[in-house]
């Protein structure tokens, strides 16, 4: 176990509890008619309990001031482009039934390429392009999945 | 002989145009996917499954079925090429394999482990179909008692043979039986956990779930950092096939690996990781040259890669005559049978012989399939191993996004996959492993139903369990793993495979 382990142990441990209280509201039920709550709270018993040892092994790291696992698991990734890829994907779902999956799926692109990559815009631009064209030929045209028709109803 | 003449059928079946091109197209993604980074045969089986619902079920099993093993054929190309398993369960063949490659030999150890995984492929399939069928109809006497500790050491093994940390094994385990109980209740009909949203009323779908989990985590890891180009060693692929000293080195192993891996891969959990550590360190240990292994023996290459491919014929075992799944890409085909209205359990082989059957004969076939499309096309594969992330990231999160979608139509199904590549994606930043998760996931309601109705026809008994002896005996083989996950010969084997793999 290292230190960073504590966060999600803390994470596991209230999940446990919260799971176990809704379900005691589910009605548990008796052990020869069992309730629909029976068993996610035996599940959520169970996940605070799993999470203890993680607990207390990590914060015994913590406290005792190891080194051990510091060289952060964060260390070295780029947020910016980790957080606009997430933005541009819930976007996406905002808009595509809005506008349409042609040019929703244009702009998604657009973005990805260009923040991935850091390309120029230009290449950017083609490449979006070219994958929009592509994947509805494959999608619409030849598999014929039906996806949100955009604004001019071409798709 | 039944066996023959439903397997005779079942090839007529499989040699139908329609079923050749789907298998061909398994096949073929399968290969792929495990040469290209960002993807494994989970995360494609789901982006792919909504392909398979305007066809037939054995059209689709034949599909999906193709993926996960053509993977294991692709993942050892760049194990050897570029010393990056492709999979996980190719991890050991980067020790001897990319050091063959290293010393000129790329053609011979791309060339045994085909051949290999070709052998192992076909002799467990043979396995498959003699051992599956007797255990169905043992399983036909099995009540909900015992499917219920059946399915507990099936979760057992699968926490105990997991690669990292136990602890963290079991907390997705129960996070995922969690997850599975959102919905409906199977057997009161109540609503549970979910918070008043009405695409909720069925649970979460399972298809979003583990694209979320297997493709847009996986994406965003890979995106982390800058993009490093892979260095593909530039060799000369000539000599495909091993010469006659190659082969003598490598019957002992390939034998060997095909037996260990069909055995192993019956095992719940990482059959096909474990069989092929497994592999490697008992040739280690038998080898009249133990020092060779490490810097280009060709023995290590021959067992690993036959003992992971057999192994994927015996994980079928527990899906097709109990019904239930043995790891994550199990659980994928358990849903898309599902999905067609085909329970798995005891009776699939009878009612069902031509999926059955089909799946078998589809498998040597695609296994045929791959033998061509690894050796003579190795080429082609090659050059896909210098296509940048930067192209390819974008296309998995948009082929992703459309997969979700096209399931229901639903932008909600979009939203959970979304949400769970996030969620995936800090699983692995915290080292926990999304497999057990999403096995757990399908295990859930039958686990649950199991142990109601177990309650229910013992009348509140939880003495059910004990008194009979199949049951009995899975709880107290559970218990005992538990009580010594500190010791013994798996402990060292999940060290061992826990040190390889950080390497």
């Amino acid at each position: 176990m290292k230190k960073q382990d504590i966060i999600l142990a803390i994470v596991w441990f209230v999940l446990g509890i919260a799971v176990a209280v809704m379900s005691y509201e589910l009605k548990l039920g008796k052990l020869e008619s069992p309730g629909p709550g029976l068993m996610p709270f035996i599940l959520g018993i169970t996940l605070s309990i799993c999470s203890l040892p993680i607990l207390v092994h990590s914060f015994g790291v913590v406290k005792r001031k190891e080194k051990r696992g510091d060289e952060a698991i964060w260390s070295g990734v780029n947020f910016k482009r980790l957080i606009l890829a997430q933005a541009s994907l819930f976007g996406y779902i905002f808009i595509l039934e809005k506008i349409g999956f042609v040019l929703a799926t244009f702009l998604l692109l657009l973005i990805l390429f260009k923040i991935i990559d850091s390309q120029k815009w230009l290449w950017a631009l083609i490449a979006s392009t070219l994958t929009v064209i592509i994947t509805f030929f494959i999608f619409v045209v030849l598999l014929k999945v039906q996806l949100p028709p955009s604004l001019w109803r071409i798709g | 002989m039944h066996y023959y003449s439903n397997l005779l059928s079942a090839f007529q079946l499989v040699t139908a145009p329609t079923n050749l091109v789907y298998c061909f197209v398994g096949v073929f993604m399968g290969t792929l996917i495990g040469v290209l980074p960002g993807i494994g045969p989970v995360g494609a089986m789901a982006i792919l499954l909504p392909v398979t619902f305007g066809i037939s079920p054995v059209t689709a099993v034949i599909m999906l079925a193709g993926i996960y093993y053509g993977a294991q054929y692709g993942g050892s190309t760049t194990s050897i090429l570029v010393n990056i398993p492709g999979e996980a369960s190719t991890v050991v063949t980067c020790l001897d394999g990319y050091q063959m490659a290293r010393k000129g030999r790329a053609g011979p150890a791309l060339g045994i482990a085909a051949l290999g995984s070709f052998i192992g492929g076909t002799f467990s399939l043979i396995g498959l179909m003699f051992l599956a069928v007797p255990l169905s109809e043992v399983a036909l006497k099995f009540g909900p008692p015992e499917y219920f500790a059946l399915m507990c050491l099936g979760m057992t093994l699968v926490i105990y043979l997991a690669k990292g940390s136990l602890i963290k094994a079991a907390v997705m385990m129960v996070f995922g039986l969690i997850l599975g109980t959102v919905g409906t209740d199977n057997i009161s009909g109540k609503l549970r956990f979910d918070f008043g949203i009405e695409e909720l009323l069925e649970g979460i779908h399972l298809v979003p779930l583990v694209m979320g989990l297997f493709g847009v985590s996986e994406v965003l890891v890979n995106i982390e950092k800058a993009l490093g180009s892979r260095t593909v060693l530039k060799t000369k692929l000539r000599n495909l096939f091993p010469n006659v000293e190659d082969w003598k080195k490598s019957t002992g192993p390939i034998i060997r690996g095909s037996l260990l891996g069909f055995f192993l891969g019956i095992l719940p959990g990482g059959g096909a990781i474990l069989s092929s550590f497994v592999s490697y360190t008992t040739e280690k240990r038998i080898s009249k040259h133990p020092e060779e292994f490490g810097y280009g023996a060709i023995e290590g290459v021959a067992g690993p890669e036959t003992a992971n491919n057999a192994a994927t014929g015996g994980a079928f075992i527990p899906l097709m005559a109990l019904g239930i799944p043995p790891n994550a890409v199990m659980a994928l085909l358990f849903g898309a049978l599902l999905i067609h209205g085909i329970a798995p359990g005891p009776l699939f082989i009878p009612t069902h012989p031509d999926i059955f059957y089909g799946t078998i004969a589809s498998m040597y076939i695609g296994n045929m399939m791959l033998l061509i499309l690894n050796l003579p096309l190795i080429g082609l594969w090659v050059k896909l191993l210098r296509v940048p992330g930067q192209i390819l990231f974008p296309l998995i999160l948009l082929f992703c996004l459309i997969g979700a979608y096209s399931v229901n139509n639903s932008l909600f199904d979009v939203m959970v996959m979304v949400v769970f590549g996030t969620v995936g994606y800090v699983l692995r930043k915290y080292e926990y492993e999304e497999a057990p998760l999403v096995l757990a996931f399908i295990l859930g309601p039958m686990l649950e139903t199991a142990f109601r109705q177990s309650l229910i026809i013992s009348d509140g008994q939880l003495s059910v369990f004990f008194t009979r002896p199949i049951s009995c005996g899975a709880l107290v083989i559970s218990v005992a793993l538990f009580l010594l996950s500190g010791v013994g010969f798996f402990r060292r084997v999940r060290a061992k495979v826990t040190q390889i793999g950080e390497e």
